[in-house]
């Protein structure tokens, strides 16, 4: 069988009904869709199925061996990340990042679906199915409407470190 | 103290939405065993008759333990802080609920 991940085509053994978190996981070593609840409940295994968001946790990977998959990997990279990737990263929308993998694919349809701005409502309606355990989801929902305004660089009603390097760093952080 | 009061960047932050950042369960450990209980199908019942002859002889087991190879069969170390250790790990001689563990078995492959 055959799966196109992130634009590259893949010649998978899995059997035709193992999840295709599984195949992504532990076949293709494509390791940003992960094993939450694994029941469909938590949304961190959400993946792009022809731009649709779908758990890939409750999908058998042969229905979707015709279709394009995108993960978290195939939207931006660290030199050159998404709207909403960079909106995440400037607005603090990501703690341990756990569930940010699930949050970010499913924004990224969510906006490319409205086309252009989207509405606080229209993100908790379509991230409803996304659970974040660290922190809240103001962050996450602020980041969102942010990148679908395009307006995802750093927030700056808070002063940056200024010039050069801050004073203080914590010990042992690699920045 | 420029950093106090400052934003400034998650030094994990990139990893995180670029979903590079490794967790635990992304790390693959070569030559690593399937672990898998078995569970009891009852709520409340004795365990008259344990053997794992048939599991140990399939391909591919290397080990199935039972409650007596366990040294000390407690669930968590905790007694010292007075969590009473009444739970067993594997269990020994009954069962108290449905999908305690009884017995264990490390293999190749799942």
């Amino acid at each position: 069988m055959r799966l196109t991940v992130n634009g590259v085509e893949h010649e998978i053994s899995s059997p035709p009904l193992t999840a295709l978190l599984h195949v992504l996981r532990e076949e293709l070593e494509i390791t940003s869709p992960k094993a939450g609840c694994q029941q469909g409940g938590c949304g961190t295994c959400t993946v792009l199925v022809d731009g649709q968001p779908r758990r890939s946790c409750l999908t058998a990977v042969a229905v979707v061996n015709v279709a394009a998959i995108t993960t978290l990997e195939g939207l931006g990279e660290a030199e050159a990340l998404s709207p909403v990737q960079a909106a995440f990263h400037n607005r603090y929308a990501a703690q341990c990042g756990f569930c940010t993998p699930g949050m970010i694919v499913a924004a990224t349809a969510l906006i490319e679906r409205k086309g252009g701005a989207v509405e606080r409502e229209e993100v908790l309606e379509a991230l409803g199915g996304h659970y974040c355990r660290c922190t809240g989801y103001v962050k996450i929902v602020d980041a969102v409407v942010a990148a679908s305004r395009g307006e995802f660089d750093a927030v700056a009603d808070v002063p940056s470190a200024g010039e050069g390097e801050p004073d203080v760093l914590v010990k042992g952080s690699p920045a | 103290m420029k950093a106090v009061g400052a934003r400034l960047p998650r030094y994990d932050g990139v990893g995180h939405v670029t979903g590079r950042t490794q967790y635990v369960d992304d790390v693959r450990v070569g030559r690593t065993l399937w672990v898998k209980a078995l569970r009891s199908p009852h709520h409340h019942a004795a365990i008259t008759r344990l053997d794992t002859a048939k599991a140990e002889a399939l391909k591919g087991v290397r080990a199935v333990i039972t409650s007596a190879d366990v040294p000390r069969n407690v669930y968590g170390h905790l007694e010292g802080l007075g969590v009473p250790g009444d739970e067993p790990l594997l269990a020994d001689g009954e069962v108290r609920y449905k999908g305690q563990p009884i017995a264990a078995v490390a293999a190749d492959s799942e």
